[in-house]
C-alpha cells in the first residue's frame, strides 16, 4: 500500500480514537487532532507497522490561525494527504429554544458547522494534489430530525449533512469525494452525559432515560465507536470509490430515511 | 479466494449484471454462493464461470422470485450445500420504460410482482431460515435512486422500488429482536444489462434519438461524472454483508456517484 495520510479532528474523543484505530489498522498515516493536550498520548497509543506515523496535534479547531501545527505534522510525516476526517463536535446545554441562550447557540455552531468550513477551505488544496482523496463528517441522527431541547445540536448537525452534498458538488471534478456518517446513539462519555442532563430536565432518573432512547432503537442498544469508525473507513477506503454526497445512517435502526 | 469458509449465501437476480458481480464478491470473501436466477442458460453458464476459481462453492438455483416454493428451494439448497444462510441478497428485478399516461396495469402488475412482491417473499423465506438456524444473518435487499425519486418513464419501477425501501424498513423493525438486520442499496445508473436494454426501450420509444443517448444524459448529472460498473456497486453491498456494518439495520445506501444527494 502507498504511504497516505489522513488529519482526524475530535481524535480523543470516543468516536475519534476509535476511527484512529481503525484508520491506522487500515495503512493511514495520521494526525490526529483536538483541543485536548492529551491527543499526544492518544496518537502514541496507536498501533502502527514499519512506515506508519501517528502524530497528535492540540489544536482548537475553530480557529485557524492555529492550523499551522496541523500542516508541520502533515508535512512530517510526508505522505500526501488523501483524507480529511471531521469528526469533532460539541453537545449543547439542554434547553428549549425559548431559554436557549444564543452564545451556546454560536459556540455550538462554531465546533459543529462553522469549524469544518474552516478545515474544508484550508485542507482543500492540499486533498486536490493529491489526485484523489476524500472527506468524511461526522453528523448525526440528530441532523436529519429535530429533537426538543436539542435545537443547536440538530440545526448544525442537519448543516453538516448539507455542507456535505454542496462539498460533494464542488469536489467531484478534482477527485476529492465528500461523505457523512451519521451515528446514532453511540456509548460513548459524551452520550452518556447528555442522557444525564435530558433525564434531569425531564425529571427521570438516569436509567429511566437510558431506557427510553435506548428502546427506540430496533437493535436494542447504543452503538460501540468502533462501529461508527467502521463506516467512516469504509468511505475513506477504495470500497467506497463510487459514493459521494452519500450519508450513512449507522444508528441501529432507531431512524429510517 | 479465501479458504475460510464464512457460511452460505443466496443472490437473486445472480446470473448476470450487479447480481453476478456480488456473487463473485462473496465468493471471493469465503462465501458459498447459491446462484438464484429465473434463467436456467445464463444461470447454469455463470455457475461454470464462476466455479473455475471456486470450484464445489457455487450452485445455480432455478428461481422465479414471485413463487415462494422456488425461493424455499433455493434457501433449502443454500442450507444444504453451506450448511445455512448467513447472506440473503434479493436482488432480482426489471424494468419496462413506459411514458406515463401510458403505463400499463400489465406492465405495473409485472413490476410489482419481481421486484415488490419477490423481495418480500425472499426477506420472510431466508428469516425464516435464520430464525430457525439461530443465525444472526443479513438480508440485503436492491433498491434503486428510482426507490427515493419518481421517474416519469419508469413510473411503475420508480414505485416497486419505493417498496423495496419501504419492506426493508419494516422487515428491519420485525427482526431486528432475532439479530437479523436488513438493509439496502441503491445504485444509480449502472452500465449493466438491464440498463442496455432500458436505453433501447427509450431509443424505440422515442425518448432518446440515438442508442447510449439516453443513458449519456443521465450520466451527465453526475458528480463523479460517469456511470456506474457493476464493480462500482459491489464495494458497498460488501460493506453491507461484512461486520463493518452490524450497527446498521433499516438503512439504504446510494450507491449513484452523486447524483440525487437524499
Amino acid at each position: 500500500m502507498s504511504a497516505k495520510t489522513g488529519v482526524l479532528t475530535g481524535a480523543a474523543g470516543g468516536i475519534g480514537r476509535a476511527t484512529a484505530e481503525r484508520l491506522a489498522a487500515d495503512g493511514w498515516s495520521l494526525v490526529l487532532v483536538d483541543q485536548f493536550d492529551n491527543v499526544a498520548e492518544v496518537a502514541k497509543g496507536i498501533k502502527t507497522k514499519d512506515g506508519q506515523k501517528v502524530v497528535g496535534v492540540a489544536a482548537d479547531i475553530t480557529n485557524p490561525d492555529q492550523y499551522g501545527a496541523i500542516d508541520a505534522a502533515v508535512a512530517s510525516i510526508g505522505a500526501p494527504l488523501k483524507f480529511l476526517g471531521l469528526v469533532a463536535g460539541v453537545l449543547q446545554q439542554v434547553g428549549s429554544i425559548e431559554t436557549l441562550d444564543i452564545a451556546e447557540w454560536d459556540r455550538v455552531f462554531n465546533v459543529n458547522l462553522r469549524a469544518n468550513v474552516f478545515l474544508m477551505k484550508h485542507f482543500i488544496p492540499a486533498l486536490r494534489a493529491a489526485k484523489g482523496a476524500s472527506i468524511v463528517t461526522v453528523s448525526s441522527w440528530y441532523g436529519k430530525s429535530g429533537h426538543g431541547f436539542f435545537g443547536a445540536y440538530c440545526a448544525s448537525k442537519a448543516g453538516v449533512i448539507s455542507l456535505t452534498h454542496t462539498a460533494a458538488a464542488e469536489l467531484a471534478a478534482d477527485n476529492i469525494r465528500v461523505n457523512s456518517v451519521a451515528p446514532g446513539n453511540v456509548a460513548t462519555s459524551m452520550h452518556l452525559d447528555a442522557l444525564r442532563e435530558e433525564a434531569e430536565k425531564r425529571s427521570v432518573s438516569f436509567e429511566e432515560m437510558k431506557k427510553t432512547e435506548w428502546d427506540k432503537i430496533p437493535l436494542g442498544r447504543a452503538a460501540y465507536p468502533s462501529e461508527i469508525a467502521s463506516a467512516i473507513s469504509f468511505l475513506a477506503g477504495p470500497d467506497g470509490s463510487y459514493l459521494t454526497g452519500a450519508t450513512i445512517d449507522v444508528n441501529g435502526g432507531c431512524l429510517f430515511t | 479466494m479465501s479458504e475460510n469458509n464464512r457460511g452460505g449465501a443466496v443472490v437473486t437476480g445472480a446470473a448476470r449484471g450487479i447480481g453476478r458481480e456480488i456473487a463473485t464478491a462473496l465468493l471471493k470473501d469465503g462465501y458459498g454462493v447459491v446462484i438464484a436466477d429465473i434463467d436456467p442458460a445464463v444461470g447454469e453458464q455463470t455457475v461454470k464461470e464462476l466455479s473455475k476459481d471456486h470450484a464445489g462453492r457455487v450452485v445455480f438455483s432455478k428461481v422465479d422470485v414471485t413463487k415462494r416454493d422456488e425461493v424455499k428451494a433455493a434457501v433449502a439448497a443454500c442450507c444444504k450445500e453451506f450448511g445455512g444462510i448467513n447472506v440473503m441478497i434479493n436482488n432480482a428485478g426489471f424494468n419496462k420504460p413506459e411514458p406515463f399516461l401510458e403505463a400499463s396495469e400489465k406492465t405495473w402488475h409485472a413490476i410489482m410482482d419481481v421486484n415488490a412482491l419477490g423481495v418480500l417473499i425472499g426477506i420472510q423465506e431466508a428469516a425464516k431460515a435464520m430464525i430457525e438456524r439461530g443465525i444472526k444473518g443479513k438480508i440485503i435487499n436492491t433498491a434503486s435512486i428510482a426507490g427515493r425519486t419518481g421517474f416519469a418513464d419508469f413510473a411503475p419501477y420508480s414505485a416497486s422500488k419505493a417498496v423495496v425501501i419501504s419492506l426493508t424498513q419494516a422487515g428491519a423493525r420485525a427482526l431486528a429482536g432475532k439479530g437479523i438486520t436488513v438493509n439496502a442499496f441503491g445504485p444509480g445508473v449502472v452500465d449493466t444489462p438491464l440498463w442496455e436494454k432500458l436505453d433501447a426501450d427509450l431509443l424505440a420509444m422515442g425518448a432518446s434519438k440515438a442508442p447510449g443517448e439516453a443513458m449519456n444524459s443521465l450520466a451527465s448529472q453526475i458528480l463523479l461524472g460517469r456511470v456506474a460498473k457493476p464493480s462500482d456497486v459491489v464495494g458497498t453491498v460488501r460493506f453491507l454483508w461484512s461486520p463493518q456494518s452490524d450497527y446498521m439495520t433499516g438503512q439504504v445506501l446510494l450507491i449513484d456517484g452523486g447524483m440525487i444527494l437524499q
